[in-house]
């Protein structure tokens, strides 16, 4: 081969090795966006459990999906249950203001991750709402949708 | 209001919050006078809690016997811990939340890492 053939192919094999590079990192990607958790979270630690946070994030996500992709609508009876019980499950003896103040926190936790996860199923609908069929499919599978 | 009457509120806010359909339907629950005066009270809670946010410093109510799983100003570190409990998706055990590389949120796994 010249010299200039050598060349060339070694730029088309760094363009191939550059575009799977990039598609690998894409493939690695949850897509998380990271900062907006953060500051969501940073202030929030300890006000529910570990469990309970969980919930209400999956509530969160559950909604989120529904309002994005086609085919999956919230049960509201599912999340009423859950929800009411991660309210009355939180510290004793708490004043009427404290516990107002507990609920507000524990609404605004679950509509921020809402909100949250909105954003992040909308830039890679495609791949949210196939996962989210895929998960109301599974009839193993505990969710908040009808 | 008694707690239960809370708990209720609070549980009937909360899928009013998800569908946008609801709001109407609780409102007639609890009556216009009443849902003035629990809206009034939800208020200033709701601008405390949003203020709060802005002054962490402010008292927290968290659950009983909580400590908190990072030093004081080491949340960066421990936002950012991951672990992949099989190939393809990750935890994070902050937000205890886990999710699919490629983009979603799996609620399976969150559902088992984090015990519900």
């Amino acid at each position: 081969m010249t010299m200039t053939t050598i060349l060339r192919n070694a730029g088309a094999a760094l363009v191939i090795g550059l575009a799977a590079t990039m598609a690998q990192a894409q493939a690695d990607d949850d897509f998380r966006i990271d900062d907006a958790w953060r500051a969501a979270l940073e202030n929030t630690d300890g006000i529910l459990n570990d469990k309970q946070m969980a919930v209400i994030n999956t509530i969160a996500y559950a909604a989120s999906a529904a309002l994005l992709c086609d085919g999956i609508d919230i049960d509201p009876d599912k999340v009423a249950t859950a929800t009411t019980a991660v309210l009355a499950d939180g510290p004793q003896d708490l004043t009427e203001e404290e516990q107002l103040e507990r609920y507000t926190n524990i609404m605004l936790m679950l509509g921020t991750a809402k909100g949250i996860l909105l954003a992040e199923g909308a830039l890679h609908k495609d791949a949210f709402c196939a996962s989210a069929s895929k998960e109301k499919a599974d009839v193993q599978s505990a969710n908040f949708w009808k | 209001m008694t707690r239960f009457e809370h708990f209720i509120l609070a549980g009937s806010a909360s899928v009013a919050l998800l569908l946008a359909a609801q709001p109407a339907a609780q409102a007639k629950t609890i009556g216009p006078t009443g849902a003035a005066i629990v809206g009034g009270v939800a208020g200033v809670a709701v601008g405390a809690a949003i203020a709060d946010a802005a002054k962490p410093k402010k008292k927290k109510i968290v659950y009983p016997n909580y400590q908190p799983p990072y030093q004081p100003g080491g949340y960066n570190p421990y936002f950012n811990q991951a672990y992949s409990p099989e190939g393809g998706v990750v935890c994070y055990p902050a937000q205890r939340l886990c999710y699919n590389n490629g983009g979603a949120v799996n609620g399976t796994w969150t559902r088992r890492a984090f015990g519900y």
